[in-house]
């Protein structure tokens, strides 16, 4: 008799787990912020921003398997599938309300005196309104729930029929959805995180956000399938067939995102370093000092270097072990500080964030947001098969070779 | 409105539509792709009236930049059409044109070579040596626009009696060292990849003096075991200094713009929008060249409608990406609130150069939509057409970019407008006529398919099959160094 956990008691595990994580999560957040309904927000919006990181990274690697099908996605794409599933997206939609509810504790364009003071934020308030960003998020959930779940169901009936006709109209879907994924993306996350400073601005906040948003994807799956990879079916596949593969391709995924993110913000960096207009350097002049400064600088090291130095070892991309496990998780930690290095500072004035209960009611919201978010991500996983039944194929290309 | 596709059309749409990974068409072995790609340098007959025709244009637009850099030298940079506000113009576009052209040589080469895509193994040599003579055009913009070429030598960093010392902080010296290290390192990777063919060459001719030359080229190439593995060594050791050379060269041409303060040219999107943009420009290029070249000299089998639908696929990605840097521009550039960023829209919009911006949306976001289209991708006319549209909006892009900037600054006493001189047209012309001109040099005397790679690739399809017919002939046989050797 095999001893050996099966994958289904993993899942169902991650799940319990996900559950107890929610809950306490909720109560520790609850507790802390009660009766600072700023610090709550704040908060709650860390939190959020984190776990819809995840969503959208995963969303966007599932278009991107879809429209290049790339081998290297075959025994991933049903996590990317899950965790960027309409289910999820529906859920974070739902999560967005008490955002909304509270724009005036968050953003400087909710707040009156503000906007009636700033010229910028007077400019904007057409545009930039708790009416205008509930909407526009509103089509952009929606949006990206109907594109998840179209591709899903047509890579279900891909399996149950091989027909090209479907193989076809998933790749187109995935094509476009791209497009539309990194128009949507770079709209939103000015919406609900570059807005937070009432003068700033950068045209590269977009495709930076996204960038970190698929390295944090990468690295939560590749978490996943460092844990899982004993159990079948994908052992059977992976073990046998795409050992080295995978990993390596995995590996170089994290690696090349890793390079793009240091990239985009250095770029950001040193342009807006070099132009110094009073405008655009409040978003830096409030991180480059006191502690928000040693954070960045750790951030340089912790999310760059170090990851980069990894990676180009071929050792620690041969194999599932410790060294790739490790890696997954310190991205995903680098991932945490550096949402919180782009978020937190714009509260600084607010409070100290670096007391234990401020720091106590970050981790319930992010916790509590995280453990839902586990639920139905590990729902929507044992709803269809974990390997796509078009990984035959592979199995028979590598077997021709 | 259903039009009837020709049995060629037909064909190239299935070749693209098909799941199969093959990348070299017809019946081939090891001897007939020597033969085929070989034959182009050791027979000089089998250059016809289009190598001519193409070798006369470019000869004759060379004799005009000769004439171009002849007129400046005597009277100065005075005659282009740059003077203050925009002190930048025809010669900085054109720069900026001709070194993203450069850019598709280098990805080909190095980046898809680090990622495994075999399919580089039949166009990678005609795109490295494209880039090296995209990068020979870009050079002598800079070059002449300070003026007095004959010290451009102060660029570097010497010790010298005059105290001069460049300007570390300014990206244009950090285009000195990018652009003349994109130019060394891209010149080593294209000769090394060379060598083998060299020697395979040196080994098929029967002219002595030919032999001579390739036999110091091809540095004493004998196809042992040892050669191979140091080859190997050496051109992935190249193809890693290169890899990140696609990025740096472009994003700090993207500097000299950004980290000024000039609106319009200070917006951080710059620097991987200008990569994506060099890209797209030069798999225009290439597809621009390689379809006519693949045409006259009966190259289809290697150079297959895969290829070209792969890289119509690359072209319209990167345009996408070109295209998405527009749209931030103008989204941001409204959102801000900022009065000069809303300007510059405007001005574009709606300004005296509003033709040439509007030219630029379609050239180079609206017209390359076409290319979703599996018909057009396989309809090498319509390709054709897209590249040249594609280069045409590369070139306005810059266009718009630079004067469009330099002559609606902060103070509306300082505004101007922007014309070419015809010095400047002439000049550009001249340029497309010296990589004309380096181009069909380079066809017609060296192999413009890399040989050994395309064997390597047919070994991979076909298996042993890719050595049938090679006992007939046993003698030319062991003069071919095949991979499956190493």
């Amino acid at each position: 008799m095999n001893s050996e956990p099966s994958l289904e008691n993993s899942i169902n595990k991650l799940q319990r787990m996900g559950g107890v994580i929610a809950v306490i999560g909720v109560i520790l957040g609850a507790v802390m912020a009660m009766g600072n309904s700023d610090q709550f927000f704040h908060a709650y919006l860390y939190g959020y921003i984190f776990w819809v990181c995840l969503t959208l990274g995963c969303l966007g690697m599932t278009f991107l398997h879809h429209a290049i099908r790339g081998r290297f996605g075959i025994p991933v794409i049903r996590i990317f599938e899950a965790g960027g599933s309409s289910v999820n997206l529906i859920l974070m939609a739902i999560l967005f309300i008490p955002i909304l509810m509270g724009s005036s504790h968050l953003y400087p364009w909710a707040n009156a005196d503000l906007v009636s003071s700033t010229e910028a934020l007077k400019y904007r308030s057409g545009f930039m309104n708790t009416g205008g960003v509930g909407l526009r998020t509103g089509i952009y959930f929606a949006m990206w729930a109907l594109g998840s779940h179209l591709i899903h169901k047509w890579s279900l009936d891909l399996d149950a029929s091989g027909s090209p006709q479907i193989a076809a109209y998933r790749t187109s879907l995935g094509c476009a959805g791209l497009v539309f994924y990194f128009l949507t993306c770079s709209f939103a996350f000015t919406d609900w995180v570059m807005s937070l400073e009432a003068n700033w601005y950068s045209t590269i906040y977009g495709a930076w956000f996204i960038t970190g948003s698929v390295l944090l994807a990468t690295a939560f799956t590749t978490l996943l399938m460092t844990r899982w990879h004993k159990h079948e079916p994908y052992r059977s596949v992976i073990d046998m067939k795409l050992d080295f593969t995978l990993w390596r391709d995995l590996g170089n995924l994290i690696l090349t995102m890793v390079m793009f993110w240091a990239y985009t913000s250095l770029s950001q960096f040193l342009i807006i370093w070099s132009g110094n207009i009073r405008e655009e350097i409040t978003f830096y002049l409030e991180r480059n000092q006191g502690a928000w400064l040693i954070v960045g600088t750790f951030l340089i090291c912790g999310q760059f270097f170090f990851p980069f130095l990894c990676l180009l070892s071929g050792k620690t991309k041969k194999s599932p072990g410790w060294r790739l496990s490790s890696l997954a998780i310190w991205i995903i930690i680098m991932r945490m500080v550096d949402i919180a290095w782009i978020i937190i500072p714009s509260y600084s004035k607010a409070h100290n964030v670096f007391s234990i209960p401020v720091l106590l009611a970050y981790a319930g919201s992010f916790l509590g947001i995280g453990g839902i978010w586990l639920v139905t991500f590990t729902t929507r996983l044992k709803s269809a098969p974990v390997l796509p039944a078009y990984a035959v194929l592979v199995e028979e290309s590598l077997g021709h070779a | 409105m259903e039009t009837e596709l020709s049995q060629e059309e037909k064909k190239a749409l299935l070749q693209i539509a098909s799941p199969s990974q093959h990348f070299v068409e017809g019946e081939k072995n090891y001897e007939i792709v020597t033969e085929q790609i070989g034959s182009m340098v050791l027979n000089q007959k089998k250059h016809g009236i289009p190598w001519f025709v193409a070798f006369f244009i470019g000869f004759v637009l060379l004799n005009v930049l000769m004439a171009s850099v002849g007129w400046l030298l005597y009277k100065g940079v005075g005659v282009w059409g740059i003077n203050i506000p925009s002190a930048w113009g025809a010669d900085i576009i054109n720069f900026v044109w001709w070194i993203g052209i450069g850019h598709a040589g280098t990805l080909i080469s190095a980046i898809l070579l680090l990622a495994r895509q075999q399919w580089r193994n039949s166009i990678n040599r005609f795109a490295e040596a494209m880039t090296l003579f995209a990068v020979m055009c870009a050079g002598l913009y800079p070059l002449l626009h300070t003026g007095r070429p004959w010290v451009a030598y102060w660029l570097f960093p010497y010790p010298n009696i005059l105290g001069a010392w460049p300007q570390f902080r300014s990206p244009l010296l950090w285009d000195v060292f990018a652009v003349s290290t994109y130019m060394t390192v891209s010149a080593m990777f294209w000769f090394v990849g060379l060598v083998p063919d060299l020697a395979l060459l040196r080994d098929r001719t029967s002219n002595k003096v030919v032999r001579f030359i390739l036999g110091i080229a091809a540095l004493g190439w004998r196809g042992s075991a040892k050669h191979w593995y140091r080859y190997e060594i050496s051109y992935l050791i190249l193809a890693g200094l290169s890899a990140p050379l696609v990025l740096s060269v472009h994003t700090i041409v993207s500097f000299d713009f950004a980290v000024s303060q000039i609106p319009g040219w200070h917006t951080t999107i710059f620097p991987p929008y200008f990569v994506a943009g060099a890209v797209y420009a030069g798999f225009a290029m290439v597809l621009i060249l390689m379809i006519p070249i693949r045409a006259w000299y009966n190259l289809k089998d290697l150079i297959t409608m895969k290829h070209i639908d792969w890289m119509a696929k690359i072209m319209l990605t990167t345009g996408l990406i070109v295209f998405y840097g527009y749209i931030m521009e103008n989204f941001i550039g409204l959102y801000s609130g900022n009065k000069y960023e809303m300007a510059i829209v405007y001005n574009r919009w709606c300004g005296p150069y509003r033709v040439a911006y509007w030219g630029l949306i379609f050239c180079n976001g609206l017209a390359p939509q076409i290319l979703w289209f599996p018909k057009v991708r396989a309809n090498v006319k319509w390709l054709w057409a897209s590249s040249l549209v594609v280069s045409i909006g590369m070139w306005l892009e810059r266009y718009v970019i630079i004067p469009v900037s330099l002559t609606r600054d902060f103070l509306p006493s300082s505004w101007g407008y922007y014309t070419p001189s015809f010095w400047d047209w002439a000049m550009f012309l001249g340029t497309i006529g010296l990589f004309t001109f380096l181009i069909f040099l380079f066809t017609r005397f060296l192999p413009i398919i890399n040989i050994f790679e395309v064997k390597d690739l047919l070994h991979r399809e076909r298996g042993h099959h890719a050595h049938d017919g090679d006992n007939e002939q046993p003698l030319e046989q062991a003069k071919v160094p095949v991979l499956a050797e190493k």
